[in-house]
């Protein structure tokens, strides 16, 4: 070979170097954002870039448009020379030691290099930030150092949305901390004080790039910003990325509840913190306004059958008509087998009704009472679910030219069926009618004045002045009330609830099993403690009796039953619910002290088994199978 | 600041450590590794002896060698070292690794900040750690390329001929290399830590104006509501604060300053630094109230403040930032001992359930059993009062953990409690007791607290009686013989203290900030100096790729031996290597019993070998962690003489087993003949 073949060859060699390099360059071009004339990106400006780029916009693999590449983040990429993979295991690992070692420091700064290099990672940012927020922050013993580290976590998540904007599950966890961990940690009270004035965090929210929450979005007027208010803001922004990117990763029915419910929580939040008042107010309006647009919202089922949880009652009108139809089509004779009304008899035993309950619905409708009403309509709910398929029975039963029809229309029943059971089952698992009750009466002027005489009788507890101050007037030989105590205080704000309970019995019942009442409970129960401490009874019917008893029966109230005030009426005991209690406890041990000595002798022999139960029958414990009462 | 090892240079060397990892002298172990290089060196030169001359001629080839060792070791003549190593420089400078290092560091620095967030609670400690691991990971690099590539590059131009046929000792090649090589480390090193101190001294240099402000007065003060205590953000503020203020936010902090009223009994000392000093006034009972201008402590430093002017239009001006140039010098008690709830002596605290097991805990009891007896006791024998001459108040500083069992009231910190005790034995002699000093512990946070030298306490008699009750002094009453216990307890009920035996500490005079920086690089130089020895000694025998392999190994053994050691330990979870794969591949969990039979013998045996194998191979190297001193620099600690000393004792050690090791391995070489 001589030197111009040589020559010649590296010649050829450089120009399909060269000549590759054009596909190569078209292949891998990155893309660029397009800016219009406001300065704003604008995608329709922009370049898509070469395949590569494309296809990694496509799978948000990384950074494609040359204006979102962060060089920090590149600069470590490239530093890890293709060992990406072991130096992200590396970091992970020096992230757990140092958490061990409780080396925090340290710990964020490897966590804000191990997202430099895995920033297109989701789960890194959400695990780690929720290690920051959740289990570093309580580490620490002053709560300012506990709120410290929450917000590391929360800054830290936010850090991935440049990396990541078009995924809402950064924003969606970004909501949740800034909501939950904010707003129902113990040190909620202090976290929010706290919150109301940082600025500086505020600031951060921001983000550098602008695309985080402006801070006059979540300032409630003199309450100053508010964490739920931000969490709502977050979860606002998730709406818009699902919108605008169409990638959901959550059930439509969770996805579209966390907007409107940080607003409840935002009033729930300001209720327990300030007085009530008209913004508060306003607050539990617009959540009431966002609850119910939630509830006209079409959402997908797991199925994908579209539901709405508002429109149950037009589905149960038209499953009537439905049925007319379907009766008037196939009328059979109603004492023969296969008729509606045998059918319907017969899932009453496999729908397992209560003993009550079929008594219950023997009663003719107006001769009920209310609670009758309620008992019997729970079964009836029961019915139906259970109703399915009855229709179709029906429909075989149709004359032979009707039967396509009598089809057709059982299977139009099956489908509202269905749908009126997804839209019953999503409602109970995100409460929507309770929500809806609770929204709606906390809107209402009678609620705001029941709150704040609540308001002003817990401050005048606070303040430990638990009577009245009388004065005496001796002319008259009358004694004034100068000032309401705590105690009477209390009872006034008693009776305005009740009226608030009473005033629509229908949604009554959602309001009893819920978070109100539970705080009216609570309520009662320091008016309770104030009665003990000033040494008076509990008043016979008490205006919330009926609540305590219900709950009491379920194990769920320290506060005195009718029972107890029975039994201290009638002087059968002090009526202290924790005297009976204790009373009850002790009965409990002693039958376990008999049960374990028999249990003893019976181990000793045969002979001394029937002596222990003939003393266990003796007192009682044991029934005898053969006896009558058995 | 996590402090495991309290070495007393001495002890270590001629007796070894005692407690819970004891250890042979270092004496002994040094004197291993010359012995042990030494019949490494000839057990190599031997096998390559073999191929060439095969085993007997080898055996004669070798016998000459050591023959030779002892003259040729003490025939060393400095000068020609010197002109060796001068050579290595020459050498070292054209491959122009050390330029390449120093670019890439300097790139580092000037690149650096977008890796570091100035905005955590502590950035001096991102700053200083930032530039130490980067230095020590180039210096290393470096150390490892000129010395890898030196010798087997000479041998494969031949250029080795030009100094061979000199009149030069193998051991002169050797150790003129080593020198040479390290002369230059040490150039550059001392050229990386000085751009490093000016580094890090500007990024954390700062200060910070009041507010928004154009005006810097005391007009931008704001009155504090004396109940709650608490400034406008709702923190709480220091006791005695009656107005604040708020800076602006520079490097991602800003500082509340503070008015604090500082009252003195005019018969006492008066303030000697009154820059800080608003104004003055006499209570009704005679006292004395300065109120006085104090930065609130935050990412770990303050700004002193310079009040001028009177009333509200005082103008207020605050200085660089101060506190995160720190050496603290620390007198450590002798030892740590705990008693439990029934006063009975421990040797640990109790356990809370935390993986790390650094800190024991001490219990406050509980509302059910409310006298606990749990204390944590630590001894100071042989206590240097001399450090503390002339001071009336003794600064002692904690780093506790605390841990709750309940939440507690949230506003409030865990309370925890010091005593002072004579250490004489109780049943003999009369001892001095002070009483409690009550604190609001500060978890994560090195606290300190100041004590006054004279303590309240009461003597008593080894009967149990009080025999007197007064003020005495620390140092002439309860350290009499100079030996003292202090016990912490914690005030909380059902709340827990952790301590470790560095956890608290009497501070003495604080050690110069840049002559501790000094020392801490003498660590990396120390490390540097044993992988160029290394290396130098291993391209004898190894060409340039396999002694560099053979280097970072060492290195990955002397930094991860800890980490390697508990991979290799028998019990292990998921069983040795080849386990461990098979469980991998075949998706069976960590636990799971194999099925029995050969297959599964065989390997577990074959893992019980590599585990073996493994551990062994670990106390090969170096332990790194004794010659890194990053965590003193980082927390602000000065490094003792005691840690120095066993430094240079290893790396010396070192260098003279690797030398004597080269020294074997190029002889057998017989490259010139």
């Amino acid at each position: 070979m001589n030197k111009s073949s040589t020559f010649v060859r590296k010649i050829i060699y450089l120009a399909i170097a060269g000549a590759l390099l054009i596909p190569l360059s078209l292949v891998s071009r990155p893309a660029a954002r397009g800016v219009n004339n406001d300065g704003a990106f604008d995608p329709a400006l922009g370049d898509p870039g070469g395949k590569l780029a494309q296809l990694r916009d496509e799978y948000d693999l990384s950074q494609a448009k040359l204006m979102e590449i962060d060089p920090a983040s590149e600069t470590m990429k490239l530093a890890s020379v293709g060992l990406r993979g072991v130096a992200v295991n590396m970091l992970w690992m020096q992230a757990a030691e140092h958490r061990k070692k409780e080396n925090w420091d340290k710990l964020r700064s490897t966590l804000n290099a191990l997202v430099k290099i895995q920033p297109n990672f989701i789960k890194v940012w959400e695990y780690q930030a929720h290690n920051l927020s959740y289990n570093i922050s309580v580490e620490f013993d002053d709560y300012e150092y506990r709120y410290h580290w929450v917000k590391e976590g929360i800054k830290f998540l936010s850090e991935g949305i440049p990396y990541n904007y078009r995924n809402h599950r950064i924003t969606d966890n970004l909501g949740w901390f800034c909501g939950q961990k904010i707003g129902r940690s113990d040190e909620k009270t202090q976290f929010r004080q706290l919150f109301r004035k940082d600025k500086d965090f505020h600031e951060a929210m921001l983000l550098t790039d602008k695309r985080g929450i402006e801070p006059d979005l979540y300032d409630t007027r003199e309450y100053g910003h508010d964490n739920w208010k931000l969490a709502y803001q977050w979860y606002d922004k998730s709406r818009r990325l699902v919108d605008k990117y169409g990638e959901q990763y959550l059930a439509d029915m969770m996805f579209y509840r966390k907007r409107p419910m940080q607003l409840m929580s935002q009033a729930r939040g300001l209720n327990n913190d300030f007085e009530a008042n008209e913004i508060i107010q306003e607050i539990w309006r617009d959540a009431n306004k966002e609850w119910e647009q939630l509830g006209e919202r079409e959402i997908r089922s797991s199925t994908g059958l579209p539901i709405t949880f508002s429109g149950l009652s037009d589905l149960d009108s038209r499953l009537s008509e439905l049925r007319s139809e379907m009766d008037e089509l196939v009328p059979s004779d109603p004492e023969g087998w296969g008729s509606r009304a045998n059918m319907m008899e017969a899932l009453k035993t496999s729908a397992q009704l209560s003993e009550r309950q079929l008594q219950v619905l023997e009663i003719p409708v107006d001769e009920r009472s209310e609670e009758d009403s309620l008992i019997a309509a729970n079964a009836e709910k029961k019915l139906q679910k259970k109703s399915r398929g009855v229709d179709l029975q029906i429909a075989e039963n149709a004359a032979p030219e009707k039967l396509v029809e009598a089809r057709r229309l059982a299977k139009q029943i099956d489908d509202v069926m269905q749908k009126m059971q997804f839209s019953e089952s999503y409602s109970d698992t995100i409460n929507y009618r309770y929500w809806d009750i609770r929204s709606d009466t906390e809107s209402k002027d009678i609620t705001v004045d029941a709150r704040q005489a609540l308001w002003r009788a817990q401050e005048m507890k606070r303040a430990s002045i638990f009577d009245d101050e009388l004065q005496f007037d001796s002319e008259t030989g009358e004694r004034k009330i100068v000032k309401r105590g705590a105690i009477g205080l209390f009872e006034e704000a008693f009776d305005k609830w009740r009226a608030v309970i009473d005033q629509s019995p229908a949604d009554q019942e959602e309001l009893i099993d819920g978070e109100l009442i539970d705080d009216l409970m609570d309520s009662s129960g320091e008016y309770y403690d104030m009665l003990r401490v000033t040494g008076r009874e509990w008043p016979a019917g008490f205006i919330f009796q009926d609540i305590i008893d219900a709950r009491a029966a379920y194990g769920e109230s320290r506060l005195p039953t009718s029972q107890d005030v029975a039994d201290r009426i009638s002087g059968k005991s002090d009526g202290d619910p924790l005297t009976r209690k204790r009373l009850e406890e002790e009965e409990r041990r002693k039958k376990q002290e008999v049960q374990a000595a028999t249990r003893k002798e019976l181990d000793k022999g045969g002979e001394e088994v029937g002596s222990g139960l003939n003393r266990l029958k003796r007192d009682g414990m044991v029934i005898d199978a053969d006896s009558d009462d058995g | 600041m996590v402090v495991e090892e309290f070495p007393n240079f001495l002890q270590w060397l001629i007796s070894g450590s005692g407690g819970d990892n004891p250890s042979q002298p270092a004496l002994l172990v040094l004197a291993g590794i010359a012995v042990a290089g030494a019949l490494l060196g000839i057990f190599v030169g031997y096998v390559i002896a073999s191929f060439r001359h095969g085993p007997f001629e080898a055996f004669y080839v070798v016998a000459q060698v050591i023959g030779g060792a002892i003259p040729d070791f003490l025939g060393i003549s400095l000068r020609r070292v010197w002109a060796i190593a001068r050579l290595a420089i020459k050498e070292a400078l054209r491959r122009k690794v050390i330029l390449v290092t120093f670019g890439i560091f300097a790139l580092t620095l000037l690149f650096g900040g977008w890796f570091m967030n100035a905005s955590t609670t502590n950035p001096d400690r991102i700053y200083v750690n930032f530039v130490l691991w980067g230095t020590q990971l180039l210096v290393l690099l470096m150390g490892m390329l000129i010395s890898a590539f030196s010798l087997p590059e000479d041998i494969k131009n031949k250029t080795i001929y030009t100094v061979v046929t000199k009149p030069v000792r193998s051991t002169e090649v050797v150790l003129g290399r080593i020198i040479g090589f390290g002369v230059l480390g040490t150039l550059l090193l001392t050229l990386m830590g000085l751009i490093s101190f000016a580094f890090v001294w500007r990024g954390l240099s700062h200060t910070h104006r009041i507010g928004d402000a154009d005006t810097q007065t005391l007009a931008e003060f704001y009155e504090i509501d004396q109940e709650s205590l608490v400034d406008k953000r709702g923190k709480r503020v220091s006791p005695g604060t009656v107005m604040a203020a708020e800076t602006e936010s520079v490097s991602g902090h800003r500082h509340r300053i503070e008015v604090v009223t500082d009252v003195r009994d005019p018969r006492k000392q008066q303030p000697v630094d009154e820059s800080n000093i608003w104004k003055q006034e006499v209570r009704e009972d005679g006292r004395n109230v300065y109120y006085r201008l104090l930065t609130e402590l935050r990412a770990g430093h303050v700004h002193p403040v310079n009040v001028s002017g009177e009333g509200r239009d005082a103008e207020v001006a605050l200085g660089n930032a101060t506190g995160f140039f720190r050496a603290r010098v620390p007198v450590y008690s002798s030892a740590l001992s705990f008693f439990d709830r029934k006063g009975e002596m421990k040797p640990s605290g109790i356990s809370v359930g935390k993986e790390w097991e650094y800190r024991g805990y001490v219990d406050g009891g509980s509302f059910m059993a409310p006298t606990s007896l749990s204390e944590a006791m630590f001894t100071f024998s042989n206590f240097p009062k001399s450090r503390f001459d002339g001071q009336d108040v003794l600064p002692i500083e904690l780093t506790l953990a605390v841990f709750r069992t309940t939440k507690g009231t949230i506003t409030k910190r865990v309370l925890g409690s010091l005593r002072f005790e004579s250490s004489v034995d109780k049943k003999v002699e009369s001892r001095f007791i002070s009483e409690p000093i009550i604190f609001e512990t500060n978890e994560f946070n090195v606290q300190t607290l100041p004590i006054n030298r004279v303590q309240p306490g009461r003597v008593v008699a080894p009967d149990g009686t009080v025999l007197e009750e007064g003020f005495f002094d620390l140092f002439d009453d309860y350290a009499k013989n100079g030996d003292f216990k202090v016990f912490l307890r914690c005030e909380d009920p059902n709340q827990y203290l952790g301590c470790a035996q560095g956890d608290i500490y009497f501070r003495a005079e604080d050690d110069n900030y840049f002559w501790n920086f000094v020392k801490g690089y003498f660590g990396i130089w120390c490390q540097m100096m044993i992988i160029i020895a290394l290396g130098v000694s291993l391209s004898t025998i190894l060409n340039s790729p396999v002694t560099m392999l053979a280097v970072v190994v060492a290195l990955v053994v002397g930094f991860f031996g800890d980490f390697i050691r508990t991979l290799a330990t028998p019990d292990v979870s998921g069983g040795g290597p080849i386990e461990s794969f098979v469980r991998l591949i075949t998706q069976n969990n960590m636990e799971s019993p194999l099925e029995t039979g050969w297959s599964t013998t065989l390997m577990e045996q074959c893992d019980n070998l590599i585990v073996y194998l493994l551990d062994k191979v670990t106390y090969l190297a170096p332990d790194f962690g004794r010659l890194n001193f990053s965590d003193f620099l980082t927390f602000g600690y000065s490094i003792d003489t005691d840690r120095i000393l066993v430094a240079m004792s290893i790396a010396i050690g070192f260098c003279i087993g690797l030398t004597i090791l080269g020294y074997f391995c190029l002889k057998t070489r017989e490259i010139a003949k």
